[in-house]
């Protein structure tokens, strides 16, 4: 037996949308403690990892643990019906293998979905010594990720103890981002030493929209051409991290 | 502007977006050329028959001017229209071909299509039809002998508005389409896949949605040809990424290449979750570029995710996917597809995105070249390419992506080799 609620519905589209960014097809475990999820995305190169804790919900009964594989495109779609202030709950059928959402607020209604053959393998989460820690909002990362987005497919980053900069050379044109220690973006940074790393937008501007959606504050972590661990803070114990494999440009 | 800047406009424009606000393109006109009346037309009617193929106008979109085209001879009439026919000919033949058919026209909205008028019943009517179509038709003026060029539609001959037409020859069509063609509860996309998943061919089909005969009700309005032919080519190869997504990943690197009229193509296939990138060069003097200095380079790609916003790059990018992905579904693989079309000047008349998708389909009959690694296969690929690699491969943004992303599993395996 599994069942949870959310009285936002609006939370669980943006969780939903920032998993989606990644992968198609994902792999719920369910257990009694919460939902947690881990996934590569289909190119091996980004991570999701992602938990929240049965705090989090409004109700949540879960007696015993069990793996549910969900079509997110289909079940967001779903999720995009229910309007403001309306909630939703799930509940997994063991027997049909289906998937009940029920929306309720101004009115009732309940779909049912298929789930899918559940993966089996799950990844354990690189292990990296990161050299620099910096505390953004999530909204400023955002923006200073579009500016990069107008002039390259990739992005360096570069940070002192002072400083995040963000680089990018396009064929035509290029842009330098610059962040200084305590602004309004960049609540702290701290570095071991100073670093840089170069990662695709295709997949950072991605992952940073859909997931400062859901996230006010995030902690970026990363090393000289070492994976970046991005940190988007949740709410009620909630976990959602990404990394992302560095890109090696020949200049 | 710059000396060359109006062939680069061109070039973006080709003929379709009035990028320099002239009400037709001067490069199509110029090679609009007169032809001898056919001595087979008496006065203003014409007995003879259609492929069948139909030309529905975008120009004056919400209303269309559109009309069968038609031939005066009538043997042979599939090898003027059908592309698998018109393939492996000359530029020359191709135009020679094409000249034969004469363009009827009325004009109509895209949304009477919903309703019932006589011109556009007995269009529709001859569309349906597998096999060529006898017809009768009445012009209002002699017929004006000029011959049209456009970058996505192939080229036609003369044009005349009808006054009336007739059909005297059968119709007949495969009862999958006429069932689909009857069954108006039926998405048109889905109505579009199944036709193709039957065998029927996406130039068939493309006539059928641009005569608004597909679909629930409100699907069917007319669609203009140069639409038509990039939504089926997206439709059909949407639908194809979604069984390819389920494919094992190709485990070497493929390559194919082919000329034909001018145009030089090179395919890549590397192992990866299927993705797609198109790149493509036109050299100076090639159709869209007369007076340039120098090569106009533009790409558009991809990512497993799929794209919903129209591709920049136009059409081509759509036609040369189709056959790319209708191979990997064959070989049941998924792959990251690299296409590269150079365009040279050899290639000195526009005759329609066809040639493109008909290259594709052809070169995939041959075998490939296999390498090992990717950089082997450029390599290889860029000893073909006139243009010199450093120019076209910054431009390649997913193919740039592809040698240099490292993979996160790398340092998710380096943890269990007790690395820090």
């Amino acid at each position: 037996m599994f069942k949870l609620k959310v009285a936002d519905a609006r939370f669980l589209r943006d969780v939903i949308n920032a998993i989606l960014t990644l992968i198609e097809e994902a792999t719920f475990h369910v257990s009694p403690d919460g939902i947690r999820l881990r996934t590569l995305d289909p190119s091996k190169v980004a991570m999701v990892d992602f938990e929240l804790p049965k705090e989090a919900f409004d109700e949540y009964v879960c007696s015993e643990r069990v793996k549910i594989g969900v079509n997110l495109s289909e079940l967001l779609k779903l999720l995009k019906r229910a309007g403001r202030d309306e909630y939703v709950e799930l509940s997994f059928d063991k027997k049909s293998g289906r998937l009940k959402v029920s929306l309720m607020g101004k009115y009732a209604r309940t779909f049912n979905m298929p789930t899918l053959e559940a993966e089996e393998e799950e990844v354990p989460t690189p292990r990296v010594t990161f050299n620099v820690k910096a505390e953004m909002r999530a909204g400023g990362l955002n923006k200073a990720i579009e500016d990069a987005s107008l002039v390259s497919d990739h992005v360096k980053l570069e940070a002192d103890d002072e400083k995040l900069i963000l680089r990018a050379t396009g064929d035509l044109m290029g842009a330098i981002v610059e962040l200084k220690k305590g602004s309004e973006a960049l609540l702290n940074v701290e570095a071991i030493e100073s670093s840089k790393a170069t990662f695709s937008l295709n997949y950072l501007s991605e992952i940073v929209k859909a997931a400062s959606a859901t996230s006010d504050v995030v902690t970026l972590e990363f090393s000289t051409d070492m994976p970046i661990k991005l940190d988007f803070k949740q709410p009620k114990g909630g976990k959602l991290v990404y990394y992302l494999a560095p890109r090696m440009e020949t200049e | 502007m710059e000396l060359g800047a109006e062939a680069r406009l061109c070039v973006r424009c080709r003929g379709v977006k009035s990028l320099c606000r002239r009400p037709t393109c001067p490069i199509l006109i110029k090679f609009e050329s007169h032809l001898a009346v056919s001595t087979k037309l008496l006065g203003r009617t014409l007995f003879g028959a259609t492929p069948p193929e139909v030309l529905v106008g975008s120009k004056l979109w919400p209303q269309a001017t559109i009309g069968p085209l038609l031939t005066p001879i009538k043997e042979d009439v599939r090898k003027l229209s059908e592309p698998s026919l018109l393939y492996g000919r000359s530029l020359d033949d191709v135009v020679a071909l094409r000249s034969q058919l004469v363009r009827s026209t009325f004009k109509s909205h895209v949304k009477a299509a919903r309703k019932s008028s006589k011109l556009l019943d007995l269009t529709r009517e001859l569309s349906i039809s597998s096999e060529p179509v006898d017809v009768e038709a009445s012009f209002k003026k002699p017929l004006k002998p000029v011959l049209k060029f456009d970058d996505t539609l192939a080229p036609s001959g003369m044009s005349g508005s009808l006054t009336d037409l007739k059909v005297v020859g059968n119709v007949s069509a495969p009862s999958k389409v006429e069932s689909l063609v009857d069954d108006r509860d039926v998405r048109a996309a889905t109505a579009v896949r199944e036709l193709y998943e039957y065998g029927i061919s996406n130039y068939y089909i493309v006539r059928l949605l641009s005569l608004g005969l597909l679909g629930v009700p409100k699907d069917r309005v007319l669609v203009p040809s140069r639409w038509s032919i990039t939504a089926i080519d997206s439709i059909l190869s949407n639908g194809l990424a979604k069984r390819i997504a389920d494919f094992d990943e190709l485990n070497e690197v493929h390559v194919f290449s082919q000329s034909h009229l001018g145009n030089h193509y090179e395919v890549v296939l590397a192992p990866g979750p299927l993705s797609y990138e198109m790149v493509e060069i036109w050299l100076p003097n090639s159709v869209f570029m007369p007076n340039a200095k120098s090569a106009f380079i533009g790409s558009d790609h991809e990512t497993w995710r799929g794209r919903v916003d129209f591709s920049k790059a136009g059409g081509g990018y759509y036609a040369m996917k189709l056959p790319v992905y209708e191979y990997l579904h064959k070989i049941r693989r998924q792959a990251f597809a690299f296409v590269l079309r150079e365009v040279s000047s050899e290639y000195y008349v526009a005759i329609g995105s066809w040639k493109m998708r008909e290259a594709l389909r052809e070169v995939f009959k041959r075998p490939p070249r296999k390498f090992n690694s990717i950089d082997e296969a450029l390599k290889d690929v860029s000893s073909r390419v006139f243009t010199p690699f450093e120019k076209w491969f910054k431009r390649a943004s997913l193919l740039r992506s592809y040698l240099s992303q490292a993979k996160l599993i790398k340092f998710i395996n380096r943890m269990k080799g007790g690395y820090q």
